[in-house]
């Protein structure tokens, strides 16, 4: 792919000149610039296709300032995201890359994550799980919460019985991070690992703690034609609870719940986790939510190599969250969650955990 | 850079802006440039006008003082909103300054028991009332690119609006505005939150559709009104526009209040009916007789809401006018029209107009007159081999009958003769529409399309408009080339 593919598509942008991706894109309700929005990146990209505009640094730093959340998306009918992606690919080829994205990618390379720790497998120390070949299923951590939430996954394990699933000895990054941030030859390094061992291992089914590793996974494994299913644990949990493998009692207070961007509106996993949270939770939403939910600012990057702005969308989401009344901001991905307990003011979980504290 | 050359090799004024504003408000890389170069008006991808430089300003004395450097140094100033217009207003053909207003989008005051907001110009529609309704208050001058179309643009252009038949164009609502003159000067033009006056002479009114020629506008209050308790919404398809006309005066008769009503020809109902077709893959059944749908919006309480509907429809049988039965094809066009509930990545502006794009001109034309003009219409576009859209009639004055006329077809942008073909068309049905003892525009302003023509339609008063435009605009760098020719002289 290259951005010439997408002709079309940002033609059909200047055409369209709707602007609706404006309204709701928070990084746009933040830096009131329009060349932050869809339809200002869009024709950018028709002036670098057209020979009018050239790509720069300052590009660069308007461009990956982005969380890929799909808001302008859900406003518009062209693949924004996708454009966005292939945009970054772009500069990164052309040389104008993030210096702290490089770091990252680096890392996430040499140690499967991009935060440079090299051992990132002793959460599940004395853990027994099945083979793969064994259950055909793979539990896919990701490379977050083994860090961040050590004891969520293994309770995320312990719901789903170590031995109904298979873990990777040492995890391949399933390239979410290096997909979002324009590095493709590594993309394509680490999916093509990825997908040697799911064929050498016979896996039939992944599910997986992360909505990023989610969507990433899903979209190489849908390109590459594999008939290998992915799952969210939430659509786990709520699978055990109908079929009362699993009883709750509500025991949470107030409670509110961020819909992460790739499980929610990219995923439409949106009904699952209220699900939920109603069974155990004095529920109550947010006005922005499912579909329409604000991003947590710490996604596509941004909080690597914009922290200031990053911060500020997630101010902005906390305030969402406290007007509700809730106590706790229930959330299902391990990277919205550590930006919200970055920031502070409000009580975070992951859905795992209040499920988990609920268990009769 | 074309003008930094014409400065002679000196980028003396975009320095001077940095200076005055701080480099976080000035934007003069060439991709950001690029992005401020076109509105959504049929044009090619060559006929992008980016400025030289843009200026994201945060308050009114931002303005001023970049107007002041543009005075200084007789640089053309440009300012837009939302980049929706459909007809150029706001796109730099002659480069120099642009300014984004949206960045001016405060709320500045809601007053409750006034019924009054003021708000800075860049404040989209959608944000003045995301502001107003937990007052249970709204302004309804609402186009369908409220959420991106800001007050400052819809004072400017003098756009339409859904609920023009009870509450007006945004005349109606102005009481109050603020401008940066072409010198620089701030100035407040209206009657603060009175709702008229009779004193002076009614300044403000001429920033109505001015299009930034006369000033930058920096704030406005704007007079709001009540949320209804109830909306009903009616297609009822009627033989021709004409017997629709007359319906719709029968009921202003009989005393009825309309909220809206929208006279679409039949091919236009199609472009409004994307939900439908997406919902059940085909269009919707319309019967072969159908001349005219009408879309017609009553509002208040419930019990007024249903007499006034009922009674409406009474008349309409009489009449011999049909109730749209499927309300999935009346809920289409308002999602379309007002409601904006799209399903997600479904929107339907990208895909309507991938291969071809919709362009419009917007005459007004008498009342007694629209089955003539829509004839007018049809034979102009296959004059100039031309796709026909459709027209549809904007019920724009309160309580009588005076409508925009939208008569829109689909332009190749892609394709410069067809854009051209477009453009002829334009002149055309502008030139039509005074001759058939009307105005050659009703939503859109004059742009620099008008230009050629603005005396056909004004004759003797256009030299009266200029002089007007020199007090205002001393050396002539506001918006130049909209409405009169631009010279590029400095006095």
């Amino acid at each position: 792919m290259s951005l010439a593919d997408f002709k079309d598509d940002i033609e059909t942008c200047f055409g369209a000149s709707c602007g609706f991706c404006e309204r709701k894109c928070p990084v746009y309700q933040v830096i009131k610039k329009k060349t932050f929005t869809s339809r200002g990146r869009n024709r950018a990209i028709l002036g670098l296709i057209e020979g009018k505009v050239k790509p720069s640094k300052a590009m660069a730093k308007a461009y990956f300032a982005c969380m890929l959340c799909g808001c302008c998306e859900r406003w518009c009918a062209l693949p924004d995201t996708e454009i966005e992606r292939e945009l970054r690919k772009f500069l990164v080829e052309e040389g104008f890359e993030i210096e702290k994205h490089k770091e990252n990618v680096e890392n996430v390379m040499k140690f499967g994550n991009p935060y440079g720790v090299e051992d990132s497998t002793k959460w599940r120390e004395g853990i027994v799980f099945a083979s793969p070949k064994e259950t055909h299923t793979l539990f896919f951590a990701g490379c977050t919460m083994p860090l961040r939430q050590p004891e969520t996954l293994k309770r995320a394990v312990q719901l789903l019985g170590p031995e109904k699933i298979a873990i990777m000895d040492e995890e391949i990054c399933c390239g979410s991070y290096v997909l979002r941030t324009g590095y493709e030859k590594q993309y394509n390094e680490l999916t093509s690992r990825f997908l040697k061992y799911l064929v050498d291992n016979e896996v039939k089914e992944i599910i997986t703690a992360c909505p990023g590793c989610n969507t990433t996974i899903k979209e190489k494994l849908e390109k590459s034609d594999s008939d290998i299913k992915v799952t969210h644990i939430i659509q786990k949990l709520v699978e055990m609870l109908e079929k009362h493998k699993l009883t709750v009692k509500k025991m949470l207070g107030k409670v509110t719940y961020h819909d992460p961007c790739h499980l929610g509106r990219l995923e439409g996993l949106i009904e699952e986790p209220r699900e939920i949270l109603r069974q155990i939770s004095d529920f109550r939403e947010m006005p922005n939510y499912g579909y329409d939910s604000n991003c947590c600012g710490a996604g596509g990057g941004v909080r690597a190599a914009f922290p200031e702005l990053s911060f500020e969308i997630g101010k902005k989401r906390i305030e969402e969250v406290k007007a509700t009344g809730a106590e706790i901001l229930v959330s299902s991905c391990p990277f919205c969650e550590e930006q919200f307990r970055n920031i502070g003011g409000i009580k975070v979980m992951d859905l795992i955990d209040a499920v988990w504290e609920t268990v009769k | 850079m074309d003008r930094v050359k014409f400065q002679g090799g000196i980028c003396v004024f975009i320095d001077e802006l940095r200076e005055q504003l701080g480099d976080d408000k000035v934007l003069s890389e060439d991709f950001e440039r690029y992005v401020y170069g076109a509105d959504w008006s049929p044009r090619t991808k060559e006929e992008i006008f980016p400025p030289d430089v843009v200026i994201v300003p945060k308050n009114t004395e931002d303005v001023a003082k970049t107007v002041k450097i543009a005075y200084e140094h007789a640089i053309p100033v440009t300012a837009g909103g939302g980049l929706t217009g459909m007809a150029g207003g706001a796109v730099p053909i002659h480069k120099g300054i642009y300014i984004d207003s949206t960045s001016m989008n405060q709320i500045i005051d809601v007053d409750v028991p006034n019924q009054t907001i003021r708000a800075q110009a860049g404040a989209t529609l959608q944000e003045i009332n995301d502001a107003l309704e937990e007052h249970g208050l709204w302004l309804p001058n609402l186009p369908e690119s409220k959420w991106i179309c800001t007050i400052g643009s819809e004072i400017a252009c003098d756009n339409d609006s859904t609920f023009g038949m009870r509450y007006g164009k945004i005349l109606n609502a102005l009481l109050s505005v603020q401008i940066v003159t072409g010198s620089g000067e701030i100035l407040e033009l209206g009657h603060r939150k009175c709702h008229f006056t009779s004193s002076g002479y009614k300044l403000k009114d001429l920033l109505v559709g001015s299009e930034g020629t006369l000033g930058v506008i920096t704030e406005a209050t704007l007079k709001v009104e009540p949320i209804p308790r109830e909306r009903r919404v009616e297609m009822i398809i009627f033989s021709s526009m004409g017997t629709a006309v007359k319906f719709l005066d029968r009921l202003l008769k009989a005393g009825l209040t309309i909220e809206g009503a929208h006279i679409n020809c039949k091919r236009r109902l199609k472009f409004y009916t994307h939900a439908y077709r997406k919902k059940y893959g085909k269009d919707p059944e319309i019967p072969d007789w159908a001349g005219a749908l009408l879309a017609i919006i009553f509002a208040g309480d419930k019990e007024v809401v249903d007499f006034e509907r009922n009674y409406a429809l009474g008349i309409a049988e009489e009449m011999k006018g049909e109730l749209v039965k499927e309300r999935e094809i009346v809920k289409g066009w308002w999602i379309s029209k007002h409601t904006l509930e799209f399903p997600p990545f479904k929107q339907k502006w990208p895909d309507s107009q991938r291969e071809k794009k919709f362009g419009a001109v917007d005459p007004g034309i008498p009342m007694g007159r629209l089955e003539e003009f829509y004839d007018v219409f049809v034979k102009t576009a296959e004059k100039y081999n031309l796709q026909i859209l459709g027209m549809n009639a904007y019920l724009e004055h309160p309580n009588s009958i005076g409508f925009s006329l939208s008569c829109a077809l689909f332009v190749d942008y892609h394709d410069q003769d067809e854009v051209n073909r477009y453009l002829k068309y334009f002149e055309d049905m502008a030139k039509a529409a005074v001759d058939f003892e009307g105005t050659m525009s009703t939503y859109m302003s004059d742009t620099n399309l008008k230009v050629p023509y603005f005396e056909y339609e004004h004759g003797e008063s256009a030299k009266y408009m200029k002089k007007v435009k020199d007090i205002f605009d001393p050396k002539g760098i506001m918006n130049p080339g909209k409405k009169f020719e631009y010279k590029g002289d400095v006095k």
